[in-house]
């Protein structure tokens, strides 16, 4: 009754319900898994919609956030790492490397708002074309806001005061990094 | 949410394919974003990966990011694998071509992109990569990231050593990564377990899987449910005891064709008269040893035979030709289309008893008294239904057609035009004439147009045809039907079209099949008797025992 190759047929079964477990998926379509592709979509400032999506991801887990910010590292046009010591107390201080320099300036009409303007020395053609991200990581935070494209080396976004990327991007204890 | 308790694929596993499935391309982050890698090429890692026949694939994954660290430059970031796998992005034929037309030599390497193939030349070693392949690659590169992305971030150092040495050695270490990914995610004993217990039934109970029929499928999940012993897998769900019992017919039936060619007569020593490769199909006792339970043999047996038409349920997504619920109803078909004929009325059970018993599931969880209002009633979903809904979902996949055909006409004259025509009555003698005068010289799609135009004047059964498929895309405002998609992004519509023509058939031999289960006996007589025996087994399994409790 039993076929004599026993195991070959067992070998056939195992894994035709593999394949078909894993063609079917899970079947929650809501439950976003998060791919490689789309740390380089996030580090490349290239996720679009998702990006709070993706990056709430990534602060959850600390092996994704080895990885993400290995990842802007490679990406990195320039880094500026945590300052040494808090001198001032004056928190709209900006910061200048060889390659950036970031200053804030209070929106005169509603003083509850910053601009944040960035000067790029060397830009680079993507720079001028899609914009600049620049990656904030602050204690075990991380975040990201996106500049629109360069216009004479220069670009500026306006940001509620209260936003969590600006007050990290303010805090001398963060590490700022620019990529495309 | 699926569960995958006694099937054991991990979640995890689990969520890298969805993962895979839902990537996106770098163009932009929006909901329905072109996604990244094809159905196809998934399914294909996915074989390989439950078959465990990943050793050449690896390989051929080396060879392929040797050839990218030196012959695809990356001006920018200096990362020339992460360049062509993730910012460019490249897992088609043709961008594959693009990425490597210009050749690389370099004392004895080189790597040139020769009519058919990508050929590479690694310290004497030769090795060749088809550009077809560029997708299946992309994916598995893709899944070795999630699950060994330090590999990843070393492979461009271990790549830059001269020497055929380190492919071999990279090949290794990533066998080795997805090899102990898979012990903690795939474990073996459990699914043998399942298909012990049933050859085991089988030879108890004195059945013969060649007679097998829908009553005995019946019996098994019942003795299954009446079957007490402790280490017994779990078989309260009548879908797990179908897919149980069919998938172990599948496996025998391989077996069995395997061991009677492995006897016949000159199979495969006389290939000119179209004879089968022997090797193909089985491996010899090479070395005295028995390799017929290799990784590569239960993949060929499983896949390569098989004309596989990809899964109705990525149908549901842009270019939208069933709706979620449609999808879900096709699937199990499409699951079990090798047994669709000899098990129509237990798939019809499925279906129907399947969806009630989930409900029943679904109440019990919710409270007591849910659950015995349930019970009480009769199921709603009846035989006749079901039969209305799968008419429903073929008149919904003929919609599609027409819809596609008129979105692909302008893309793919050739292949829809073929489609057209034979939809139609004969085509008059001199109009067969100019066409194939027409069409030889054409080689673009542009060239075809005015053929088609002057078809069109010419012949008014096909301008009607035309004019019913325009109809049809200018009323159908489901995702990727709104409005005419560029030549560029035309791909899914391909694909939709292959799948819809597939499930059409299957949808189609699964209605003639109901027709003559219904000539014996109507369905609603049959449904009627189906009732007394599942509400009976249902009362045991969730009935007053459980809730009083």
């Amino acid at each position: 009754m039993l076929p004599s190759n026993h195991e070959q047929a067992e070998a056939i079964f195992t894994a035709k319900r593999y394949y078909d477990t894993l063609q079917n998926g899970m079947g929650d379509d809501n439950q976003q898994t998060l791919v490689f592709n789309d740390l380089v979509l996030l580090a490349t400032g290239c996720a679009g919609g998702r990006t709070s999506q993706l990056m709430e991801k990534v602060n959850q887990s600390l092996p994704l956030r080895r990885q993400y910010m290995s990842l802007v590292k490679q990406f990195a046009y320039e880094v500026s790492p945590a300052q040494a010591a808090a001198s001032s107390t004056e928190t709209l201080e900006g910061r200048t490397t060889d390659k950036f320099s970031l200053s804030f300036s209070r929106d005169p009409v509603s003083p509850s708002q910053i601009y944040v303007i960035l000067a790029v020395h060397f830009p680079t053609e993507k720079q001028m074309k899609n914009g600049v991200t620049v990656h904030i990581e602050l204690g075990d935070v991380l975040q990201q806001l996106k500049l629109p494209p360069l216009i004479d080396n220069k670009t500026q976004g306006l940001f509620e005061e209260s936003s969590a990327a600006l007050q990290a991007l303010l805090h001398h204890d963060a590490s700022i990094v620019i990529t495309d | 949410m699926t569960s995958t308790i006694g099937y054991g694929v991990s979640e995890t596993l689990l969520s890298i394919f969805d993962g895979l499935r839902q990537t996106t391309t770098m163009a932009d982050g929006c909901d329905d974003a072109p996604r990244k890698y094809r159905c196809d090429d998934i399914d294909r890692v996915a074989q390989y990966i439950c078959c465990r026949n990943y050793g050449f694939l690896c390989r051929e994954l080396c060879f392929l990011s040797w050839a990218i660290v030196r012959a695809y430059p990356d001006e920018t970031y200096q990362e020339p694998l992460f360049s062509y796998f993730w910012l460019d992005g490249i897992t088609r034929a043709s961008a594959f071509r693009k990425a490597f037309s210009t050749p690389w030599q370099e004392n004895d390497n080189s790597v040139e992109m020769q009519p058919d193939v990508l050929h590479l030349c690694v310290s004497g070693t030769r090795f060749d990569i088809s550009p077809t392949r560029a997708g299946v690659l992309a994916v598995m590169m893709e899944f070795m990231a999630s699950i060994a992305p330090s590999l990843v971030n070393n492979m461009k150092a271990v790549l830059s050593a001269p020497g055929a040495q380190v492919i071999d050695t990279l090949s290794k270490q990533m066998q080795k990564a997805v090899y102990d990914y898979l012990k903690l995610n795939m474990p073996e004993v459990q699914e043998q377990n399942r298909y012990r217990y049933v050859t085991d039934w089988l030879s108890q109970t004195q059945t013969s899987y060649s007679t097998l029929g829908d009553d005995d499928i019946l019996r098994f999940w019942q003795d299954a449910n009446d079957d007490v012993s402790p280490n017994k897998p779990s078989h309260v769900r009548f879908d797990t005891a179908v897919d149980d019992i069919l998938d172990t017919l599948f496996a025998i039936s391989v077996v069995q064709a395997q061991k009677a060619i492995k006897h016949g007569d000159s199979v495969g020593s006389d290939s000119e008269q179209g004879e089968v490769d022997l090797d193909r199909v089985a491996f010899d006792d090479v070395n005295g040893k028995d390799d017929t339970a290799s990784e590569q043999w239960v993949q060929s047996a499983l896949f390569s035979q098989n004309n596989e038409t990809p899964s109705p349920v990525q149908l549901t997504a842009a270019p939208k030709c069933l709706t979620k619920a449609q999808a879900a109803l096709c699937e199990p078909l499409h699951r079990h289309k090798t047994q669709l004929a000899r098990f129509a009325l237990t798939l019809i059970r499925v279906q129907v008893f399947g969806q009630w018993q989930a409900v029943l599931s679904q109440a019990k969880r919710t409270s007591a008294a849910a659950l015995k209002t349930k019970l009480a009633s009769p199921p709603e979903y009846t035989y006749p239904l079901y039969h209305e809904d799968v008419k429903a979902c073929q008149n919904a996949l003929t919609y599609s057609t027409y819809c596609l055909h008129h979105v692909l006409l302008p893309h793919e004259p050739k292949s829809i035009l073929a489609e057209l025509i034979m939809k139609l009555p004969t085509m008059p003698a001199e109009l067969q004439r100019f066409l194939s005068e027409q069409m030889r010289p054409a080689t673009s799609p542009e060239d075809m147009q005015c053929a088609i135009a002057e078809l069109r004047a010419r012949w008014p059964d096909f301008a009607a045809l035309l004019a019913d498929l325009e109809k049809a895309f200018k009323t159908n405002n489901k995702a990727g039907f709104k409005i005419m998609p560029d030549s560029v992004d035309i791909d899914p519509y391909l694909e939709a079209l292959a799948c819809v023509n597939g499930t059409k058939q299957i949808l189609a031999a699964h209605v003639a099949q109901m027709d003559n289960i219904s000539d014996i006996a109507p369905l609603d007589t049959l449904f009627a008797s189906d009732v007394s025996i599942f509400t009976d087994r249902f009362n045991q399994l969730y009935g007053e025992v459980h809730v009083a409790i």
